[in-house]
């Protein structure tokens, strides 16, 4: 018989069954059950299984009955019906609906020909099979489909006697059957299997040699009657030895494996052996990596035992074993090993302080806080600098403000680091009081954590630098002044502004002045301090407190910058243009379109033209106001450029009118391009705007296709006109 | 609040400090060594999708990149250069023993298993989100990397860089607020699309009924498949879309929880626990792909609190809520001078940010193979809460579900013959 038509037949017979099994349901529909997935609530859901648990297994085996194999039908209810059901019959306290449910499942699983199937309800059973799915799932393990999904659901089922039922069926297995099995083995910890597995260990089959080593480190040694098995022991150890480099580390690493599993059984000293037997494995070329899992494996075997190796290790001569032991000497807890990493702190070599340190960052232990003091004034900075870190609380914060006026720069920046994380409100006027000892780095150092913190308790420290000799620091105090005065300081600021002869100085100070100022309720008080000193400011400053009024706002301040965009000096006239540009309320709309149109410098006119689209735009005016706007500022716009811009803002006014305006610049070589491409946005859906609909947009539509080079977009603009009515 | 360090976490701190282990032999210098600034070397394992961005991760040279699809390879071998190698089995790429630092931007069905394979191959390993598909494969990654002494990185970092997307703000700002008890305690953080986060989970949306197909030539899919379960070839199953399927991934959980759940793990100061109780709101899944959900919900044992809103219901949540206040999408808040009290106060703990440094100075990454264990946790938790559908309650340190064998055996899953979870 070929294989198709035992299919078929197979099919006949299971959709006889699965009549069979309707009527059989008990006094439950399983259609209009399944009619209801997915449910889409918990409460829907579980009124399903309710009711099909009623139905009884019949019920559950009818469900099951519809099941195809993938592409040969549509069995999704059925799949979510029992998936569902699987989790929801395994809930806890619900021991008789689980085993109705594993039992009808375990009787579909007899029933079904198709492997997808029969895999697909072992699946189920992962989730919700019990011990009594023992015997029936060993039944599939004859079936070399089935051994993978029938081993998952035992191994996830965990009865007593698992391995019973494994161990003879890997006798007959071959290939990935083999394997399966094989780990389920280990994973069970079977010692049964031993024997068996010693034997794969050593046989020809790449694939079954690894999972065997595997399982036996997880068996581990076997105990009989009046003896211990420790071959599982000896073949890792052999296959420690035999093989390509790749298959000798993986035995290796079982091997270690097994070592816990020695130390497990109490044969502490065995493990420790094969530990040290890794150990000396790692020291072949390209094994070194060997070596940390064997001293961790070590430690966790022996426990302070191991200390005296680890100690060897730390003072070897090859600085890989030291800096691993190091770090595995630091993960044990004690006396000794705490005693063994003081040593190392007080005279280690560098490198090993430095990875110690490190390591103890955010430990916080008191165990090490002398040890680590000690460092923080050694020689080498990068030992300093890795003792910086692990300092803790007021008295870390302490000595870091102690390493302050002799740090380098690296160390500063690490000092600033740890201080920021460490200080709080309190600790201001103490790291402040370093200003006065502190080389000139430091201090700038130190006027930016006052700065990053609104050290406002300082703010006389601050004031203070910002009159140093040294350029940085009172660039770094300015900088300060911005988050440490009160609207108090604003003369002592200005004056400051006013007097400094450096631009970067004064940009700064500035940039406090208004920092500080802004927060006064009053625009015309915000911007007071700046128009006091305006009138008679030497010119080069001018230019600057124009450039800080859109930020403080009011109309004096506008007036002031209105005024002086027509002055005499060319610095002043472009930093008043600026200032015009950039004032961020409407109040300046009307001022700087009435500039646009009568003033002569085109970089100007267009400076003004964009800031006046921007503010049009950000005005929430109705949209014939903004049109209005737009066709007063293309009336003033000399160039293209600005043109330009003015037009592709209409893209915001989704009207008849703004088309109609666009329309008029379809026939403008310079402008045809801008004006059809924003009006494709205005006149065609995109996304949830739905176009202009209007019959009088088609002209219009008509004359944008006639000059859109862009076929797509073209096609677009035809497709929309073709939805549009005529007049 | 300024949280203490424990006895405890002093010593999980010391056992991640035993990362220290082994220095790669270009880092310790000596006699004719390269300085490690020119000399940490790199290989990316997965090179379709996200892989692709890997190639040029990090700082560090590229010598080698692995695919099982011949695409995917081609494309990574014209993008990396003449020097770059190319596999189509990672192992080969373990045995180099010229090669530092493993990227493995693969499907998550294989980040567990590579990772662990890289650990004991005595590699540092750069590892894409979610670190794993299991609690207990994201356990026991974290195990190999401590006993191995390797280096650990999660490829996402808004615990400590950037903004937190609709926060418009590094969570740093958020947790400082938090560890100075600002907003009060406990805390609930609701994490949804009002927020600016969004789960996508429309997008990883997994097909029933698929019709098998043809496996696409120079596409090795029972390679691809690896340790999950076997299925016959559907394209929707693989490339792109693979995260709707549980088999490999967790739906929009997968991909974008640890992008949103780390940082509040970090912000709660829950790197060393995880949740005691677990609720999800959700239409039923199914048994192979993932579906949308609505709301999950989890609880630590001092009463915080996580909400995943999945359908945008809470449109007014805060983000982060406390007895004494609130923090709302771009940092808005009720506390009055919020910024400017945060200004005034200590800032948490420094991190190492650098991945190449923290393998040059073997100091633990930000997000490492502890916390980012515990943040992946998080996902699986809810992944877990989803497929059930029914409230669970969880002891973190145990790292079982109390009285639920069902929802156990969710926390560890076989892998097909061949595979195993390192050694």
């Amino acid at each position: 018989m070929t294989a198709p038509v035992f299919r078929r037949m197979a099919w006949q017979g299971l959709a006889l069954g699965l009549l069979v099994g309707q009527a059989l349901a008990g006094n439950v529909e399983v259609k209009p059950l399944l009619a209801r997935m997915p449910a889409r609530t918990a409460a829907e859901e579980q009124a399903v299984f309710g009711e099909l648990i009623k139905g009884g297994p019949e019920a559950v085996q009818a469900v099951c009955a519809k099941l195809a194999p993938p592409g040969k039908g549509g069995d999704s209810s059925a799949r979510y019906l029992l998936g569902g059901l699987a989790f929801y019959a395994a809930r806890p306290g619900a021991e008789a609906e689980r085993r109705l449910c594993s039992d009808a499942m375990l009787e579909a699983l007899r029933k079904v020909p198709d492997p997808e199937i029969k895999s697909f309800l072992l699946g189920l059973l992962r989730w919700c099979g019990g011990p009594e799915c023992l015997a029936p799932l060993g039944v599939c393990l004859r079936e070399p489909n089935l051994v993978e999904p029938a081993t998952q659901a035992l191994l996830a089922i965990r009865a007593p006697g698992t391995a019973a039922v494994l161990l003879p069926a890997l006798k007959k297995a071959r290939g990935n059957e083999a394997v399966t099995l094989v780990k389920a083995l280990g994973e069970l910890r079977a010692p049964p299997a031993v024997p068996a597995l010693v034997e794969l260990a050593a046989g020809a089959d790449a694939d079954l040699r690894p999972a065997a080593l595997r399982a036996l480190a997880e068996i581990g040694p076997r105990e009989r009657l009046l003896w211990t098995d420790y071959s599982a022991g000896d073949a890792l150890r052999r296959a420690c030895r035999t093989g390509d480099a790749r298959e000798k580390a993986l035995a290796a690493n079982l091997y270690l494996r097994y070592a816990r599993r020695l130390a497990e059984y109490g044969a502490r000293a065995r493990g420790a052996a094969v530990c040290r037997e890794v150990l000396a494995l790692g020291a072949a070329p390209g094994a070194a990596h060997l070596r940390p899992a064997a001293l961790n494996t070590l430690a966790a075997v022996c426990g302070e035992q191991a200390i005296p190796d680890l100690v060897a290790a730390v003072n070897s001569s090859n600085r890989t074993d030291s800096v691993s032991a190091l770090h595995t000497l630091l993960a044990m807890p004690g006396a000794q090993s705490t005693g063994a990493l003081n040593q190392i702190l007080a005279s280690g070599p560098d490198h090993l302080r430095i990875a110690l340190l490190n390591a103890l960052a955010g430990a916080n232990s008191p165990a090490f806080s002398g040890a680590v003091a000690a460092n923080l004034k050694h020689s080498d900075v990068d030992v300093r600098t890795a003792a910086i870190q692990t300092l803790h609380g007021k008295q870390g914060l302490a000595s870091l403000l102690d390493l302050l006026p002799s740090a380098s720069a690296d160390e500063l920046l690490e000092l600033k680091k740890h201080i920021l994380a460490l200080a709080d409100k309190k600790d201001l006027p103490d790291i402040a009081a370093v200003l006065a000892k502190a080389p000139a780095l430091a201090q700038v150092v130190i006027l930016d954590i006052l700065s990053q913190r609104r050290a406002i308790a300082c703010v006389t420290v601050v004031l203070g630098a910002a009159a140093s000799a040294d350029p940085a620091v009172r660039l770094a105090a300015m900088k300060a002044l911005g988050t440490t005065a009160a609207p108090a300081q604003l003369p002592q600021m200005m004056a400051l502004a006013l007097k400094s002869t450096a631009a970067d100085e004064q940009a700064a100070a500035l940039r406090a002045v208004v920092a500080v100022a802004k927060v006064l309720p009053e625009a015309e008080q915000r911007a007071g301090m700046v128009l006091d000193v305006y009138p008679n400011a030497p010119a080069g400053i001018k230019a600057q407190l124009l450039g800080v009024l859109p930020e403080l706002g009011g109309q004096q301040a506008l007036e002031t910058v209105t005024g002086a965009v027509t002055g005499p000096e060319d610095s002043i006239r472009n930093a008043a243009v600026g200032a015009l540009a950039n004032w961020p309320d409407q109040a300046a709309a009307a001022t700087m379109l009435q500039a646009a149109a009568v003033i002569t410098n085109l970089t100007h006119q267009a400076l003004l033209l964009r800031g006046f689209v921007r503010l049009v735009r950000e005005s929430g005016q109705p949209d014939t106001a903004k049109l209005g706007r737009y066709q007063e500022a293309l009336a003033a716009a000399r160039r293209s450029d600005e043109k330009k811009i003015i037009l592709g803002a209409l893209v915001d006014v989704k009207t008849l009118a703004a088309l109609q305006l666009l329309d008029k610049y379809l026939d403008d070589p310079e402008l045809r391009d801008e004006a059809a491409s924003v009006a494709v946005l205005v006149a065609c859906p995109e996304g949830n705007y739905k176009g202009l609909t209007d019959p009088a947009a088609r002209p219009v539509l008509v004359r944008m296709a006639g000059v859109i080079k862009d076929e797509p977009v073209r096609k677009k603009v035809e497709a929309h006109l073709a939805g549009i009515k005529k007049e | 609040m300024r949280t203490s360090i424990t006895r405890r976490s002093f010593l999980q701190r010391a056992a991640a400090a035993a990362a220290f282990s082994i220095v790669p032999r270009a880092v310790l210098g000596g006699p004719g060594y390269t300085p490690p600034s020119e000399r940490l070397t790199k290989a990316v394992i997965g090179v379709g999708g996200m892989g692709m961005g890997h190639l040029d991760m990090g700082g560090t040279k590229l010598l080698a990149v692995c695919d099982v699809d011949e695409g995917h390879l081609k494309a990574a071998l014209a993008k990396g250069g003449p020097d770059v190698k190319g596999y189509r089995d990672f192992r080969e790429v373990l045995a180099r023993p010229d090669i530092d630092i493993i990227h493995i931007p693969t499907p998550p069905h294989w980040h567990a298993l590579i990772s662990i394979a890289a650990a004991e191959a005595g590699k540092d390993i750069w590892c894409e989100k979610p670190m794993a598909r299991t609690i207990g494969e994201s356990r026991q990654v974290k195990a190999a990397v401590l006993r191995h002494g390797r280096m650990f990185r999660l490829n996402t970092w808004f615990r400590f860089e950037g903004s937190l997307y609709g926060m418009n703000t590094p969570p740093r700002m958020i947790k400082k607020a938090v560890m100075h008890g600002l907003l009060g305690w406990p805390l609930k953080v609701t994490v949804g699309a009002h927020q600016g986060f969004n789960w996508k989970l429309e997008l990883w949306q997994g097909q029933t009924g698929l019709k098998p197909e043809t496996v696409p030539a120079g596409f090795d899919y029972d390679f691809w498949l690896g340790p999950a379960p076997w299925k016959p070839y559907a394209r929707h199953r693989t490339h792109q879309s693979f995260r709707g399927y549980w088999d490999y991934d967790g739906g929009g959980l997968g991909d974008m929880g640890m992008h949103y759940l780390d940082p509040v793990q970090y912000i709660l100061d829950k790197d060393d626990t995880s949740p005691v109780v677990i609720e999800a709101d959700t239409p039923l899944q199914h048994p192979d792909a993932a579906r949308p959900w609505r709301r999950i919900r989890m609880r630590y044992a001092d009463g915080c609190e996580i909400i995943l809103d999945g359908d945008n219901s809470l449109k007014d949540a805060p983000y982060i809520e406390g007895p004494n206040g609130k923090i709302f999408k771009n940092f808005k808040s009720d506390i009055a001078n919020l910024e400017q009290q945060l200004r005034e106060l200590p800032e948490p703990a420094p991190q190492q940010t650098d991945f190449a440094d923290a393998v040059r100075r073997r100091i633990p990454f930000a997000l490492n193979e502890s916390n980012g264990h515990r943040s992946c946790t998080l996902v699986n938790l809810a992944v877990i809460a989803v497929r059930l559908g029914r409230p669970l309650r969880y002891d973190p340190v145990a790292e079982q579900f109390i009285g639920d064998e069902a929802a156990n055996r969710l926390i560890d899953q076989p892998m097909r013959a061949s595979w195993s979870l390192g050694t």
